[in-house]
């Protein structure tokens, strides 16, 4: 076979080959598994800085998402205990109204996270990438133009689309 | 991990006592009942026993392409997710606290069957089943369960992976915007994949061979994980073939070492050779013979091979055992499988299995020697199509409900067992199969279950769950 001929048959084969290594391999159905469960799917660094008595959190992972609707931090005292929101758009780490760009975490391009911690101790750090659920028109209709100023859409109709790993800081 | 093996052993203990054949009803009765919360602790280490994996992969590699075989697809896709809930490990936090932690063993299977004919279908490719009402109102496209058998020459493609892992579920409070949950991945994850080629000259034969690559990959500490990250790779070749729908023979070789063999001999097909065609309602009897090096004296085994002392005759076996002292032993198996397909309506098989060991085989943690059960498995199931016979186009949809029991003996049974320690498991399965023209799917729940514990015997004494499905064109 000359070299003309394996190129038309790996041209014309080659595509279908892919498709049919991707989709029966261990890899594509742990990713299906994955996607099903909110796997966790990025990394983030956490530090503590103790002149500043600050904790800051940064992470380069791009929302991508063209219905982005936010950053959203989440903290734990225990490896394995669940999360609780520190800090969204609409919250703040007292609980308090973030006003829709509490430290920027409605930009898509905000790429860090810190503040005071209340108390010494063993911190756990989660960012999540949340995503408006229903598309634009929708939202429109049922929260009018400036839905994405509103808290009642925002706790009502995201989601988590991204969740980062966790990250252990000490503060003292 | 060793730390961890070394106090999972510590927790194995003796030897069970004898069994019977009358528990194994009872047993699926007990097996689907409500459970409680365990109450030891669990590592799941021999998931790192890549002979056991590779002997699994290949087996949902034949249990789907005799499925295939059965009908005529060009094109065969199929997926099953397994989940084993409050899976207890033993682990040490970040701070350095040992703690219990429950965690969820998942289970992913995949696979994608492509098959090309060199033969054109033939009217006798089509032809409806012959306990299919005569009023049947049959589509002009007969649905694959129809025994449409094509002859001729063929070639197919197969790509089959398994992935097991554990992950960790965690709730994420959002405050008033609810919670959810998500999921980390928890030590080693293990990815076996299977690349085959397949010759087929049907009726007379057909050839499988391939490749498995055997995949393991730490995830980060923060329960991430990159497909790319190093790993350890190793690749093992595997050839199996079938003469006139009676003999099979299967082997698989890492390097020129042959790790395991087995041969099938469906009894009533060959007889078939000579009587003439068998009849669908005609149980069929298989044998099955198999040799697996499955004890190697490795860290991750429960057992000791010959003896709690190597061959030099000075050397204590422990975790720390050089390659050149670990000495390997193979079991041999006869198991006879009965199956019978009363009209597509009743379904029954009952498999049997003894077992003997090459070499003695020693416990890890007595350091006395195993007294093998010559019975290695024993199971039964029964299922019942709710659309046989029903006329029309519901008759080409089938509903099974299934259930069975089984008994199960293994040298790592007492490791990983939440209660008690014996060598012999006892347990059951129930499923719902529903199957549509060219697609299905199946919901199973078992506990104990012979045929789980043969994958991977550390779902003792934990409820399984499972998810599957199949396209087949």
């Amino acid at each position: 076979m000359n070299g003309k001929g394996l190129y038309v048959i790996l041209r014309r084969f080659a595509p279908g080959a892919m498709v049919l290594l991707l989709a029966g391999c261990s890899y594509t159905m742990d990713y299906i598994e994955s996607a099903i469960t909110a796997r966790s799917s990025f990394s983030i660094e956490a530090e503590f800085d103790s002149m500043a008595n600050t904790v800051s959190i940064r992470w380069d992972e791009s929302p991508g998402l063209s219905d982005f609707a936010g950053f959203e931090i989440y903290f734990a005292r225990d490896e394995y205990d669940d999360y609780d929101l520190l800090a969204s758009r609409f919250e703040t780490e007292s609980g308090g109204s973030g006003g829709g760009n509490y430290k920027n975490l409605d930009s898509s391009s905000t790429r860090d996270y810190s503040y005071t911690p209340p108390a010494p101790g063993i911190y756990f750090y989660r960012v999540g990438i949340i995503e408006w659920d229903e598309d634009d028109d929708e939202l429109q209709e049922q929260y009018g133009a400036f839905y994405f100023d509103s808290p009642a859409a925002y706790n009502a109709e995201t989601s988590i689309n991204k969740i980062s790993g966790y990250r252990m800081v000490t503060v003292y | 991990m060793d730390a961890r093996i070394a106090w999972m052993i510590a927790s194995m203990r003796s030897i069970s006592g004898h069994s019977t054949v009358a528990l194994l009803l009872l047993a699926a009765f007990w097996a689907l009942a409500p459970r409680p919360g365990y109450p030891a602790a669990y590592e799941a280490s021999t998931l790192h026993n890549a002979v056991s994996r590779s002997e699994t992969v290949q087996g949902l590699f034949a249990e789907r392409w005799s499925t295939i075989l059965a009908g005529d697809p060009f094109l065969d896709l199929y997926g099953r997710i397994n989940w084993v809930p409050a899976f207890k490990v033993n682990t040490v936090t970040m701070t350095g606290e040992k703690r219990t932690v429950p965690m969820t063993l998942v289970r992913t299977y995949g696979s994608l069957s492509l098959i090309l004919r060199a033969d054109p279908d033939t009217p006798a490719d089509h032809t409806p089943p012959s306990d299919m009402p005569a009023d049947t109102a049959i589509p002009v496209r007969t649905p694959p369960e129809a025994p449409a058998r094509g002859d001729g020459f063929g070639l197919g493609f197969t790509a089959t992976g398994f992935h097991y892992g554990l992950t960790r579920k965690t709730t994420i409070n959002r405050g008033d915007a609810g919670s959810e949950t998500v999921t980390d991945y928890k030590y080693t994850q293990f990815f076996d994949d299977i690349f085959a080629l397949t010759l087929l000259y049907r009726p007379y034969f057909h050839v499988h061979g391939g490749v498995i690559v055997n995949n393991q990959i730490e995830p980060n500490d923060d329960g991430t994980m990159d497909y790319t990250e190093k790993s350890e790779l190793s690749t093992r070749w595997f050839v199996s073939s079938e003469l006139f729908d009676f003999l099979t023979g299967t082997a698989t070789a890492l390097g020129d070492e042959v790790e395991s063999f087995s041969m099938e001999l469906a009894l009533t097909e060959l007889a078939g050779l000579f009587t003439g065609p068998v009849g669908q309602s005609v149980p069929r009897f298989t044998l099955v013979f198999r040799r697996t090096a499955l004890y190697n004296d490795e860290p991750y085994d429960s057992v000791w091979v010959r003896s709690a002392t190597a061959r030099d005759g000075t050397t204590s076996k422990d975790l720390n055992l050089a390659d050149g002292l670990k000495e390997r032993a193979a079991l041999y198996t006869l198991g006879l499988l009965v199956e019978e397909n009363y009209r597509n309506r009743v379904f029954f098989d009952i498999y049997a299995e003894g077992q003997k060991p090459t070499e003695r085989l020693i416990s890890k943690t007595t350091d006395e020697r195993i007294e093998v059960s010559p019975l290695r498995e024993l199971r039964a199931s029964l299922g019942y199509n709710f659309f046989a016979g029903t006329g029309g186009t519901l008759s080409t949809f089938k509903m099974i409900l299934s259930g069975g029991a089984s008994r199960y003996w293994d040298t790592a049974a007492p490791l990983h067992r939440e209660r008690g320690d014996g060598y012999v498991l006892y347990g059951g399965f129930g499923s719902l199969r529903l199957e549509a023209p060219w697609i299905g799917m199946e919901l199973r729940a078992s506990y104990n279950h012979s045929v789980e514990l043969r994958r991977l015997v550390e779902c003792a004494e934990k409820a399984v769950l499972e998810g599957s499905f199949f396209a087949s064109f």
